[in-house]
């Protein structure tokens, strides 16, 4: 093969592997290593020297199993604040992990940061706002209106039903 | 032939429907009060604006209303039906407003699947939601699955035979006290018991697995909720396997099985009678079948070399069929690998059990424990029959609580709602073959809609028709109800619109 078809089949080779792939094809990849990038989500799972970290590439989140040692240092995860940190995980697939009680997992044995983790703000929509202030009184209103007429009414005797049932 | 209703009749179900609303109005302010403590101010006027509709709308009803009235039987079973269908349209408000689905219908969808504690999603981006919609969406199923009628007649509506009537019409039947009001409180103890016991297990397992406390705590009762109530909600897309925790996912297996029993059985357990346990017809069908349904399934997993002994096909096999058969769904796989990892026997045994579902007046889904165990008593007696001297009547009891005879009604009426069941799945694998997708895994989807169990091949997603959506929906609604209700919601409607006018001037006219 001429260089040039070395460097194709080197970045082929590197080039990420979606999680869709990886789900439908489990066996194929069962023990190879592949390329996995995505956002890191939520929480950080120290367990002893190692930990559990869950990166979701847009379609599925994976748990990669990597030692602590080897998460870039200050990761930021994703949540409902901000957009985690983006990661390139070169890992061993497994469609049933023989360590981890038979889960499909990712055993890390590189992680790379390639995005930074983004800030996603939730201001308050000054028309929600609004709508609050106009929708809030008259409802409490209602409900204290509603429970006076609900204490009135539980002395009065009960109304035999009121039904079209009859012939 | 059949009379129209009068404005009495609907003004005592707009009335009782509204309390229910309003009921629902007043669970609002627990999300809300979660997002004021974490700072979600945008998420809190979400479900502040929700509250204040549900709690306008419901008093509103109530000042429009007949005031105190013994609702009949149609009137209970159509206020149960259509009390559902407002909680779900009304509740879906603050999902909407967080702008995590892609329209309307798809909020509908996943507020009838955590009422009816189905557990299928088609909420977007879920790994970035705001703990105050996700303590909505797991409080959404621990209600469904008490019963949200139960809820407005444990705080709202006074006792008295009308209450039992919208109770029943919640399928569900069992007196655990003398009254309907007593019951429904009883319920919501036995309920509040386990989620202080399970939830604080269930923290214990989260911290173990690394997860700090501030957060932790809010991860275990959410997921309590949903296991006890077999919902199969779970706040990240990873759904249980997100931990990667044994211990987390064996706490949640005891739970959701202990929830998957009547609620008699746990209040017979609380007043002494633990040999119940034992003799409980229900228990037995379980039992076996769980049995029955895992030989076969490892069997098959085992010939397929799919895991390397015994622990993870224990802990991944065994969980997901138990949280099929008792209709959780909470799943600690992905939902392609039912189809292009498990064995294909593995995976129907996964389907069989979530037809069969769990025990009947429990939070469970499927044709009920109680009916498989009824039918198979009576099939056996039907045998029995044949094989004695002709003149000799054989007879059948089953223990569920109290001896009962196995009648010829009793069957009928269990025949019935299997066929029910079995018609319904039919029709939702019909119309999901109807929009062109494969016709195993429209089976699949179509016995997890049935059974009310949530566990998905990958079909339910936001892309599929929206008519599929509204089939869904209809079909997580009915096999809750159990269909009476529901059935008894459509002859009034049609009486409604084509019944015939009655005398006016009786009493409690409008």
């Amino acid at each position: 093969m001429s260089a040039a078809g070395w460097l194709v089949w080197l970045s082929v080779l590197a080039a990420p592997v979606p999680s869709g792939e990886l789900l439908a094809h489990p066996q194929a990849y069962d023990g190879r290593t592949v390329v996995f990038e995505g956002e890191a989500i939520q929480d950080v799972m120290p367990r002893g020297d190692h930990l559990w970290l869950n990166v979701h590439d847009g379609a599925n989140a994976l748990g990669v199993w990597l030692p602590a040692g080897m998460l870039p240092p200050d990761t930021r995860t994703g949540d409902y604040h901000q957009t985690g940190d983006r990661l390139r995980v070169t890992a061993v697939f497994r469609a049933a992990c023989p360590e981890h009680g038979g889960e499909v997992d990712l055993h890390a044995t590189a992680v790379e940061r390639i995005g930074p983790a983004q800030p996603t703000p939730h201001p308050i929509a000054p028309s929600r706002a609004l709508l609050l202030a106009f929708c809030l009184p008259p409802a409490l209103l209602l409900a204290t209106a509603a429970a006076r007429l609900e204490r009135r009414r539980r002395g009065a005797p009960v109304q035999p039903p009121a039904t079209s049932a009859r012939p | 032939m059949l009379l129209r209703p009068r404005l009495a009749d609907l003004r005592c179900i707009l009335y009782y429907v509204g309390r229910v609303v309003y009921a629902l109005g007043v669970l609002m302010l627990i999300p809300a009060a979660v997002g004021a403590c974490y700072g979600e101010w945008s998420a809190m006027v979400d479900f502040l604006l929700g509250c204040s509709l549900a709690v306008g709308l419901g008093s509103l009803t109530s000042i429009m209303g007949p005031g105190p009235i013994a609702p009949a039987w149609v009137h209970g079973m159509v206020v149960s039906a259509s009390a559902w269908l407002a909680c779900m349209v009304v509740g879906c408000v603050p999902n909407l407003l967080s702008g995590h689905y892609a329209c309307f219908l798809d909020a509908c969808f996943d507020l009838m699947s955590g009422y009816t504690t189905t557990g299928l999603i088609l909420i977007q981006d879920l790994d970035h939601i705001s703990h105050t919609l996700n303590t909505w969406r797991h409080l959404v199923t621990y209600a469904g699955g008490q019963g949200i009628v139960v809820i407005a007649l444990t705080f709202l509506i006074a006792g008295g035979s009308g209450a039992f009537r919208m109770y029943v019409g919640e399928a569900k039947d069992e007196r655990l006290r003398p009254n309907v009001v007593g019951t429904a409180r009883a319920i919501w103890a036995i309920s509040l018991v386990w989620l202080v016991v399970g939830s604080g297990a269930l923290l214990i397992c989260a911290l173990g697995a690394g997860v700090p406390l501030s957060r932790a705590w809010l991860q275990a009762v959410w997921m309590f909720m949903s296991a006890w109530s077999t919902g199969g909600f779970a706040p990240y897309s990873q759904n249980a396997l997100y931990w990667h925790s044994l211990s987390f996912e064996m706490v949640n297996l005891v739970i959701f099985v202990a929830g998957s029993f009547n609620f008699a059985l746990h209040y017979a357990l609380w007043t002494g009678r633990r040999r119940e346990i034992l003799r409980n017809v229900e228990i037995a069908s379980f039992t076996a079948t769980v049995l029955v349904l895992f030989a076969v399934a490892s069997s098959a997993m085992l010939a397929a070399g799919m895991y390397p002994d015994l622990l993870p096909m224990l802990r991944v096999g065994f969980f997901q069929l138990v949280s099929a058969h008792t209709t959780t769904g909470l799943m600690t796989i992905y939902g392609p690998q039912f189809y292009e990892h498990w064995p294909l026997l593995a995976t129907a045994a996964v389907m069989v059990a979530m037809m069969v579902g769990g025990s009947a007046a429990s939070t469970a889904g499927g044709f009920k424990g109680l009916r498989v165990g009824l039918l198979y008593r009576a099939l056996v007696q039907d045998v029995k029959q044949l094989l004695v001297p002709e003149g000799v009547r054989t007879g059948a009891r089953i223990h569920h609580i109290d001896d009962i005879q196995v009648t010829d009604r009793a069957v009928r009426t269990a025949a019935l709602v299997v066929i029910a069941y079995v018609a319904l799945f039919a029709f939702l694998t019909l119309v999901a073959c109807g929009c062109g997708f494969r016709f195993d895994h429209c089976v699949f989807e179509a016995a997890s809609v049935t059974g009310n169990v949530g566990l998905s091949c990958g079909l339910t997603t936001p892309d599929m028709p929206a008519v599929m959506k509204l089939a869904d929906i209809f079909g997580m609604w009915a096999a809750r109800l159990e269909f009476a209700a529901v059935n008894v919601l459509a002859a009034f409607a049609w009486s409604a619109a084509f019944g015939v006018r009655g005398r006016t001037g009786a009493a409690g006219s409008g």
